[in-house]
């Protein structure tokens, strides 16, 4: 998908500084995209101004990914946004501009609101505000939003594809593409990723595929290829070595044909130094991209 | 009183609408009169009563309903009346209004767990969001107010709360849309507070007070601080409501009386907002 998309000049990029001694290739650094959650220990937040370990605000965030590792992609959770004012939007935008940057696409975790609620008003309270969303991505020159889907249980289904078409047909009109991610998790009531992929096809909305977001290998290798023709141009990868091979991940993508973005989401799991952690899974992406 | 995006409906226009009464009441007074949907809320069709038989009524027909029945041509919503909130569902419903001679009155917004107290921020944001949304609907349908739930108002979110409804106001203004808030069952005094630091308006309801005193020392207050509209309920062992209204027109107040009635005042919807017609016909 080109909506919206654009590709980061390599002369710009090569303007920015970076840790590493020898630059990495451009065409390479241009497909990768750091997530802000990877570095949420350290991010500054209203609610906790005076702690030391927060010292990036998620103002400087681009720069700090440009500078540090010749990225120009970041990705952001709605949730980091501290305003959402358009004269916040305006100087965040200008921000994102001076690091030669682009946003890859915004998160959207509005708590109990999800195509998923069988009320009827808080799927419409859903919709409107992903609408807002939609229209904040536009401000931000941002091509993608990616919703929680919810639980997608049987009795809901038909109900949240209405409301992800709903939803679409917004989006359209604006140039923004809606995406989803397949969710798993052993503690959550999971749908199988055939019945996501269902529920894409049906709404008409993209894959945001996620390397990590699976219960076991089998249904990662089935899925996947699916999943990456399915994209709006941009997936997830995670580094869970005793879950799964990254680069087994990555090389799924090469024979799916996907020529989109991988964005780091880099965890706790991942080492205490956010910095460490998404490097390692830079170098792997690198390495196999 | 406040005008913008006030009208008064045309006599003309008003005595073209049928009506159950032998003998229209005082025109000019019905022209100062609202009902809730609310009232009607047991005869209401919508996705959240399926198969109820007694649902009879279709949201795109309570303004013509209302018109034809009692002569009155303002209504007031809930947001969660609308079972859509695309551009083609808000045209035909301001059609339906257009066509009973109606005006929406006030939407009242009331998120499930959204409002202006959250300690959250990132809840907080996504309160604004949503009424600004609802800002542009209220626009789009001719309504001139709406009103926003206070969720509380603890002191620890105080601060945030009013900057949460300056926010929201500075967006109303820019639309010409009032936003408005009453103290339900907070302390009105305090409310009273946050309406002035926000710069917003109030929405005085007679019967949303917890003792019999409250009533005439808050009302006196909030009545000049509406935005052209006030909420009429009747719960007679709690309160008179002819000395609320008594009170609304010692003050000055030249605004609308919405009509808010529920099970408790008559298992007929029709039977209880007609029972504060008549005293605010009486009173007004």
């Amino acid at each position: 998908m080109k909506r919206r998309d654009f590709l980061t000049g390599s002369a710009s990029a090569l303007a920015s500084s970076a840790a590493w001694a020898k630059r990495p290739d451009q065409a390479k650094l241009n497909r990768i995209g750091i997530m802000s959650v990877c570095f949420d220990p350290i991010l500054k937040t209203p609610s906790s101004p005076a702690d030391p370990k927060r010292t990036v605000d998620i103002m400087d965030f681009a720069d700090l990914i440009a500078a540090r590792y010749g990225v120009h992609r970041v990705e952001f959770q709605h949730t980091d946004f501290s305003s959402t004012e358009p004269a916040y939007f305006q100087e965040f935008r200008r921000r994102i501009r001076k690091a030669k940057s682009q946003v890859n696409q915004i998160n959207l975790e509005f708590a109990n609101l999800n195509i998923s609620a069988a009320d009827p008003v808080i799927r419409l309270e859903a919709i409107e505000l992903t609408k807002s969303w939609i229209d904040h991505a536009v401000e931000l020159d941002c091509p993608r939003v990616m919703l929680n889907q919810g639980t997608l249980a049987p009795e809901v289904r038909q109900s949240a594809v209405g409301t992800l078409k709903t939803m679409n047909a917004y989006a359209k009109a604006k140039n923004v593409f809606i995406t989803m991610e397949p969710r798993w998790r052993a503690d959550a009531r999971n749908v199988p990723w055939d019945v996501f992929v269902d529920v894409i096809k049906a709404s008409g909305i993209y894959a945001n595929p996620d390397i990590g977001n699976f219960p076991d290998k089998e249904s990662r290798e089935a899925a996947l290829p699916i999943l990456y023709r399915m994209t709006a141009g941009s997936s997830h990868v995670k580094n869970i070595p005793e879950k799964f091979s990254t680069a087994d991940g990555i090389k799924i993508s090469k024979e799916a044909g996907y020529t989109g973005i991988y964005t780091i989401e880099a965890r706790a799991n991942n080492g205490p130094d956010p910095y460490v952690a998404v490097q390692t899974i830079l170098d792997i992406l690198l390495a196999n991209i | 009183m406040m005008k913008r995006r006030e009208f008064l409906m045309s006599s003309a226009a008003v005595a073209a609408s049928g009506s159950a009464w032998a003998q229209r009441p005082d025109q000019a007074k019905l022209d100062r009169i609202a009902v809730m949907s609310l009232c009607f809320a047991p005869l209401l069709k919508g996705t959240a009563r399926p198969g109820n038989p007694k649902a009879t009524l279709d949201l795109m027909d309570l303004a013509g309903m209302v018109a034809e029945r009692y002569g009155i041509h303002r209504v007031e919503f809930q947001h969660a009346d609308f079972p859509s909130a695309e551009p083609t569902y808000l045209q035909e419903f301001r059609s339906r209004l257009r066509q009973a001679n109606s005006q929406v009155n006030q939407i009242n917004l009331d998120f499930a767990n959204l409002n202006i107290s959250a300690p959250d921020r990132v809840i907080r944001l996504e309160t604004i969001d949503l009424t600004k949304r609802w800002i542009d609907y209220a626009a789009a349908l001719d309504c001139p107010r709406v009103m926003v739930t206070h969720g509380g108002l603890a002191p620890e979110v105080r601060q945030s709360a009013v900057e949460t409804l300056k926010t929201m106001n500075a967006y109303g203004k820019a639309k010409n849309v009032f936003v408005t808030m009453d103290p339900g069952n907070a302390p009105w005094e305090m409310v009273v507070e946050v309406i002035k630091a926000a710069g917003i308006w109030a929405n005085p309801d007679c019967g949303n007070f917890p003792d019999k005193e409250s009533p005439a020392a808050a009302l006196r207050v909030l009545y000049r601080m509406s935005a052209g509209s006030s909420r009429v309920q009747h719960v007679p062992n709690k309160f008179d409501t002819a000395d609320a209204i008594k009170i609304a027109k010692e003050v000055g107040y030249k605004g609308v009386f919405s009509i808010e009635t529920s099970s408790r005042n008559s298992p007929d919807p029709h039977a209880s907002v007609r029972a504060i017609l008549d005293i605010l016909l009486a009173n007004i």
